[in-house]
């Protein structure tokens, strides 16, 4: 049977009456990705290509879960994790420059109300790496108040390889803030590759200031919004 | 009746319903072999009982009490080690099988019990657990340094069940990082990319052996981290701060009886689990009715 989620103790009472969903996530990237550049994103980043999937269906009268704690520890010092509900935007196929659309940002109840949301971060994607010597890629978006046709360009450096991504937020049209919908990708140059547009809403961001330290921001001192996961 | 309140959890302590699992204390005198790349690059100790310089024959968990006929719930945990960075996380290891690395082939012999593991999550019952595979080694390794890969060559066929309950014929070898790993070395199975966790693994084929080994493949699962300890303690609450009082009871088998034990995953980096010593002891509250 379903709790609310609206006190501490309903969130504690839940839990152990339904049952938690925990997972051990494990992941490695054996290659090393590219660096972005400021036409590419400012920030490194790479995408950890195996994601956790929910469960196919919930308890009777169970609509969703939240994520309280979040947990990451890596051998790379200095750097952060984010932790959110990934959604598959679009993808572009360098050869042919050809893009195939992606799903939408979802809908999510906000303050009582179901809104439209747009990506909180996004990135672009390097999910096969790319035969293509600094790339030009135009991004056609739907922005976060609902205005379309807006472009982000971002410039990848040469042949960036797998699993390397690059921040669109900071080349979004001037005022936007996040991406509802792609509706187009498409790239000046290059043979091969596949890039795709990740839209996340974050469920955690968790530091990690030195090497195989774990660090976890739990949301009574640290409190964060915690988005609802449905099933699937 | 579950517990309502955080008041109502202190109560119960306060009536007697409380339980803490003895004080746990284990010394590895022998240091254990780091991982590399190709062994996935995290170093693994699972911690069972060991007091001195010998491991013991048989692996035993952490204990609870017999004969409970109500949820146990983990409410707080202790840990220390002497050691550097390392991160501690109290959990089952189901036993999928044994694998004998001294010949090649598929050299996994499964488990009686029928995998996958289930339990109740978010409110659905008998829901197949995602698990971590782990290899634990219970005879070192000699001359060579053993590769393998989660499938049968043989067709191939299937060599584990992913998250998802797809049959997946694993590409990636698995080499271990020396012709000599050490006994009780701990390593996690590289898996293919996507992938998350296992439901099962079947198979396991030995492509090159050592001239000695074996080990021991398990499924972890998660319940709670014991935080991450800088050669000091740490304790975790686990009621208010991961908001997540778990029933400390293992899950169940398809069919059969698993082979379970309730114990310590320790990782980090690769110096910091040559030696040392490790204190745990985790407390709990009986859920009455």
């Amino acid at each position: 049977m379903g709790t609310v989620l609206n006190s501490i103790d309903n969130i504690i009472a839940s839990s152990e009456d339904n049952g938690p969903f925990t997972r051990f996530y494990y992941s490695t990237i054996g290659t090393a990705t590219t660096a972005a550049t400021t036409s590419s994103g400012y920030v490194n980043a790479q995408r950890f290509p195996n994601p956790l999937t929910m469960l196919s269906s919930f308890g009777a009268g169970i609509t969703g879960a939240v994520f309280p704690y979040v947990r990451c520890m890596s051998d790379d010092p200095d750097s952060h994790f984010i932790c959110g509900i990934e959604y598959d935007m679009g993808t572009l196929t360098i050869s042919g420059n050809s893009f195939a659309d992606g799903v939408a940002m979802p809908t999510k109840v906000v303050r009582g109300t179901s809104l439209q949301t747009a990506s909180q971060i996004a990135f672009l994607v390097v999910n096969s790496t790319l035969t293509a010597t600094t790339p030009v890629i135009t991004i056609t978006y739907t922005d976060q108040g609902g205005t379309t046709s807006n472009t982000a360009t971002l410039t990848l450096p040469t042949n960036p390889v797998v699993n390397s991504s690059f921040l669109i937020t900071p080349h979004l049209a001037s005022g936007d803030t996040g991406i509802r919908d792609i509706t187009n990708m498409s790239t000046n140059v290059g043979t091969g590759g596949i890039l795709k547009i990740y839209g996340l809403l974050i469920l955690n961001i968790v530091g990690n200031q030195a090497a195989f330290t774990c660090h976890a921001e739990d949301p009574l001192t640290v409190p964060h919004i915690m988005w609802k996961v449905e099933a699937s | 009746m579950p517990f309502s309140t955080r008041n109502n959890v202190l109560t119960r302590i306060a009536q007697g319903n409380g339980y803490s699992t003895p004080h746990v204390m284990q010394i590895a005198t022998t240091a254990i072999t780091a991982a590399a790349a190709a062994s996935g690059f995290y170093t693994v100790q699972l911690c069972f009982n060991y007091i001195g310089s010998t491991p013991a024959g048989t692996l035993t968990g952490l204990q609870l009490p017999p004969g409970l006929t109500n949820t146990l719930n983990l409410v707080q945990m202790f840990g220390a080690t002497r050691s550097n960075t390392t991160s501690l996380y109290l959990c089952w290891l189901y036993q999928i099988g044994t694998l004998n690395l001294a010949s090649t082939g598929n050299q996994l012999t499964h488990d009686a019990a029928t995998f996958p593991i289930t339990r109740t999550q978010l409110g659905a019952a008998t829901q197949p657990l995602t698990l971590m595979p782990v290899i634990y080694l219970t005879t070192a390794t000699t001359t060579t340094a053993p590769i393998l890969r989660l499938r049968n060559t043989t067709g191939p066929a299937a060599g584990y069940t992913d998250q998802d309950g797809n049959s997946i014929i694993g590409t990636i070898d698995f080499t271990f990082p020396a012709a000599a790993t050490a006994v009780q070395s701990g390593f996690i199975l590289r898996l293919e990319t996507g992938d998350s966790g296992v439901r099962d693994i079947s198979q396991i084929d030995v492509t090159t052996a050592a001239a000695a080994g074996a080990a021991t493949v398990f499924g972890l699962e998660i319940i709670a981290p014991l935080g991450n300890t800088l050669a000091s303690t740490n304790i975790t609450d686990v009621m208010t701060t991961l908001l997540q009082m778990a029933d400390i009871a293992a899950g169940s088998a398809t069919s059969g009886t698993a082979t379970t034990y309730l114990a310590i995953l320790r990782t980090g980096a690769t110096p910091a689990i040559a030696t040392g010593g490790l204190n745990v002891y985790i407390q709990a509250v009986l859920n009455t009715t």
